[in-house]
């Protein structure tokens, strides 16, 4: 390749290229995904975002007592950065990657030793994709990301069934779906503005949310409130919406001087309230939606930026750019505040 | 066109092997690949909190290239261009244009940047999607106006025009025929499938690459690939640019000076080289024009003739003698006897002629080595014939020289030309202000450039509004008093917003009767190269707005030993008066 060094004898004995062979593999930091199905089913996922390769690794763990990681059950090295991940059931899952490329996985079983399985692989985004979200059906999953475009899929033959480019004028960050409904959904954009997506429609986008000159980084939709959704911006503020009427928000507030980057609500009915965040610090946060996002807990542990939120029962886990992933104990928290 | 070969690029949105992204690239015949610098959803803390002391790197190491392969790091890398995507107007990307401002003002800047522009409103078809009507459809060139205009036009600031499924209006695309568009970014959803299963571009689209290929410009195929290997876009986009080869005689002559600043030529001042005799005899269709010109002029003297002689012509400014050997031709065939003066004051030129003479012409010629405005003739002409033309027509001062030669041409004789005509028409081209602006003479005020006209083979240029004629010099001249200064105002409709910095100028000629020659662009002699259009730049780029109306006031200055143009506006915006008393630039008599 370099040819001019190569017609030089021992050019290249202090150009300390040796580092690219026999390469170690770099343990992966940056933390970016992850999912708990329950106790026993969980996917972490991190991209290496400053080493020579920019390639992925996925974590599949049978227990989330350790997710340190070499107690996963499987360790997958992915060709490209991973950028989300969302379950269709227990055994399934998707993963979304920073090539625009769609992945299903299964976790298999053989002579009891775990592994996954690739069902279907397709790439169709033309920029990274930065959030999937699966329907209840176990069937239909929704996309969006870099490109600005979102589609919805269905996983069974891998096709997009409705493709909607320029969904937003800016990057896509976040989507997510109605609960128990398999063809209402919600964006949020760089753009400023959050849409309500129903693929019945002629017209199937409608505005529920606008904050001028403020680009919206992330969503969430209660798993038991059908109407209620948590927009967060990159000034830090949330706001939640009840979708039957958005002229105002039900509340909003600044929860911190750093962009929300994730927001999650707990599936848990009886704690469907609780809305955790993270932001682009090393701050976790879980705010009371039906009391004025009153902060439940706060936590300030993690050394780098949090990127990953996942709820399992009755607490919180949280992973990071710093190669953490911490256990939350929220509702013990409450209690012990409560007395 | 000087560039033979397609040069497209590959956009990469995730590079995660950067060998193996280059490898995979050139496989398929790309010539260079766009990634991100840094991980595009890495992110930093610069303020506060446990983040900012984060230790390690920004990106990967710079080793990857074993260095055959923003701003600090793009020159580390010795990186040709930086690119970044506009997606809305300047009223959120002023401190965006500050900063880029920044880093190219710099005399060490060695990289382009490359501004993203998509050619539609994105806004059209997010708007498709709901009930709601979008309240501004701004258009991406306005977004791309002001931020150059920030920028101050800087040179180092290109576009990168993302092509868009629906193309607009042919107007916008003329517009961006006349921006410094370095590249078409095309999406792999904008292919559609043929027959036989490949990747093609429609009809519409195609016309789109082929007009700006006439620009030299760059390709990028941005997206996934929708079919079984990414060179399948390449091998389409390539078979197109092939297509798009333009041979022409023009074509071929004007190879390398396209948007190439020239000082017109002084003939009267300066002895033309035998080079630029050279080129000139090579035009195919200026001789034959003057050819015919000539034998009808000769038809016509004699069909008024009382009595039979010989029909004296002479040519004055007869250069190597190709318009000697026209008449001669012309004579011929009209069976007719000449007698041919040629006039020449060049000393070098008129070796050729007289060795012409000797060996070819005979005493058919009489060689003169004279300058035509002291020459003292022994008899009248009936033609005499003349090209002393300049690309805006008078600009070589032919309206003096032929003032000085009339006095021997008989009561009823024809001069050819008969009549000549500038022209000129607005146009915007930032390519041309940033050629003039970078001109630098120790001698002169660095406005001066400004106030000089050139010869340009005119490329990168948007015609704001369609040529108008200027001034007119007829040949006898019938007015009592010959006076050749000229003061004429011009208006023009502007039909879109768009920026003028200069005028064009062009001209057509009479030869005689119906036989023209042209280089104004409606009525153009095809195939004819010996003359390229004139532009008069303008200090300061005028923005303009759809419906204004553009008012230029041009003047033609006589003083005793030159000549010279004076220029300015009074509308929209008065503009003040460029090249007074020819402070800057002037043609020597």
């Amino acid at each position: 390749m370099n040819t001019y060094s190569a017609s030089i004898p021992n050019g290249d004995l202090f150009r300390n290229l040796a580092f690219l062979e026999n390469r170690t593999s770099v343990d992966i930091k940056h933390l970016q995904l992850f999912s708990i199905y329950d106790e026993n089913n969980a996917i972490l996922g991190g991209t290496n975002m400053v080493d020579l390769y920019w390639n992925g690794t996925l974590w599949y763990y049978k227990d989330i007592s350790d997710f340190s990681r070499k107690k996963a059950a499987i360790k997958q090295r992915m060709d490209n950065g991973v950028c989300d991940s969302a379950y269709l059931n227990e055994n399934t899952f998707v993963i979304a990657e920073d090539s625009g490329a769609v992945r299903v996985y299964q976790a298999v079983e053989i002579d009891e030793q775990s592994e996954l399985q690739l069902l279907g692989y397709v790439c169709q985004h033309d920029d990274s994709i930065l959030s999937v979200s699966a329907f209840s059906n176990q069937r239909n999953i929704v996309t969006g990301g870099m490109d600005c475009c979102l589609k919805m899929w269905d996983v069974e033959d891998l096709i997009a069934t409705y493709s909607y480019s320029f969904a937003h004028l800016d990057i896509i960050t976040g989507t997510d779906v109605k609960p128990m409904c398999s063809s209402i959904f919600v964006s949020v954009s760089l753009d400023s503005e959050s849409l309500l997506w129903d693929i019945r429609r002629a017209k199937p986008a409608s505005c529920i949310f606008k904050k001028d000159n403020c680009p919206l980084s992330a969503v969430s939709w209660n798993t038991t409130l059908e109407n209620i959704i948590a927009i967060g911006t990159v000034e830090g503020s949330i706001a939640i919406i009840d979708i039957r009427q958005t002229e105002t928000p039900l509340c909003e507030s600044v929860e911190c001087d750093r962009g929300v980057h994730k927001l999650l609500f707990n599936p848990t009915p009886e704690r469907k309230e609780q809305l955790a965040c993270c932001f682009d610090n090393t701050l976790v946060k879980v705010l009371d939606t039906q009391k004025e996002l009153m902060k439940i807990y706060e936590d300030n542990n993690h050394h780098d930026f949090v990127r990953g939120l996942a709820w399992c029962k009755d607490d919180l886990y949280s992973c990071s750019w710093d190669a953490n992933v911490l256990k939350h104990i929220v509702n013990e928290y409450i209690a012990f505040q409560g007395r | 066109m000087t560039n033979q070969r397609l040069s497209c690029g590959l956009d990469l949105c995730c590079a995660v092997n950067l060998n193996d992204c280059l490898i995979y690239a050139s496989e398929s015949r790309y010539e260079f690949i766009c990634v991100s610098l840094v991980h595009p959803l890495f992110k930093r803390e610069f303020i506060s909190g446990p983040a900012k002391n984060r230790p390690g790197p920004l990106t990967r190491p710079d080793l990857v290239l074993s260095s055959s392969g923003i701003n600090s790091l793009s020159f580390h890398f010795g990186l040709s261009g930086v690119t970044l995507k506009l997606k809305n107007g300047i009223n959120k990307n002023v401190n965006l244009a500050r900063i880029i401002s920044d880093k190219i003002t710099n005399n060490n800047c060695t990289f382009q940047v490359w501004i993203q522009v998509p050619m539609e409103n994105p806004i059209r078809q997010t708007y498709s999607y709901r009930t709601e009507d979008y309240s501004e459809d701004e258009n991406p060139w306005e977004w791309w106006n002001s931020f150059r205009v920030i920028c101050d036009y800087n040179k180092k600031l290109g576009v990168s025009l993302i092509v868009s499924h629906d193309l607009p209006e042919e107007e916008e695309v003329d517009r961006w025929l006349g921006e410094p568009v370095r590249c078409l970014i095309l999406p792999t959803t904008l292919f559609l499938t043929n027959k036989k299963g490949y990747p093609v571009l429609s009809k519409a689209h195609q016309a789109l690459v082929r007009r700006f290929a006439m620009q030299e410009v760059q390709f990028i195929l941005t997206g996934a690939s929708r079919y079984q290997s990414i060179s399948y876009y390449h091998n389409y986009l390539d078979y197109l640019w092939k297509g798009c080869q333009n041979d022409g005689t023009v074509e071929k002559f004007a190879r390398g000076y396209e948007d190439y600043l020239q000082c017109p030529l002084q003939p009267l001042m300066d002895n033309l080289e035998s080079q630029t005799y050279e080129i000139f005899e090579k035009d195919p269709v200026k001789y034959r024009e003057y050819q015919s010109a000539i034998y009808e002029a000769i038809n016509a003297i004699v069909y008024k003739m009382q009595e039979e002689r010989t029909i004296v012509i002479m040519v004055v400014g007869a250069g190597r003698g190709p318009l000697v050997t026209a008449s001669l031709n012309a004579a011929k065939m009209a069976y007719r006897e000449v007698k041919v003066y040629a006039v020449e004051k060049n000393p070098n030129a008129i070796i050729t002629l007289q060795a012409l003479q000797r060996d070819m012409w005979k005493e058919k010629v009489t060689v003169i080595s004279c300058d035509m405005r002291e020459w003292n003739p022994p008899e009248k002409a009936d033609i005499i014939v003349s090209e002393l033309l300049g690309s805006f027509g008078d600009n070589e001062l032919s309206p003096e020289c032929l003032d000085n030669v009339l006095k021997f041409l008989r009561d009823d004789g024809i001069n050819i030309p008969q009549s000549y005509t500038s022209y000129i028409a607005p146009m915007q081209s930032s390519k041309l202000y940033n050629e003039v602006r970078q001109l630098r003479d120790k001698d002169k005020h660095p406005l001066a450039h400004f106030e000089t006209l050139y010869v340009v083979h005119l490329q990168n240029k948007y015609d704001i509004a369609n040529p108008k004629p200027l001034f007119t010099f007829k040949h006898p001249n019938p007015d009592a008093l010959a006076d050749n200064s000229r003061y004429e105002t011009k208006t023009f409709q502007v039909e879109q917003n768009c920026v003028l910095h200069g005028f064009s100028g062009y001209f057509t000629a009479i030869l005689y009767e119906n036989i023209t020659l042209s280089i104004e662009p409606s009525t153009y002699s095809s195939d004819m190269f010996s003359w390229f259009p004139i532009f008069f730049p303008l200090k300061e780029p005028v923005q303009l707005k759809a419906g204004d109306e553009i008012v230029v006031h041009f003047w033609r200055r006589c003083g005793s030993k030159k000549v010279w143009y004076e220029w300015c506006l009074s509308k929209p915006v008065p503009v003040s008066i460029h090249n007074t008393t020819g402070r800057s630039s002037v043609i020597g008599l």
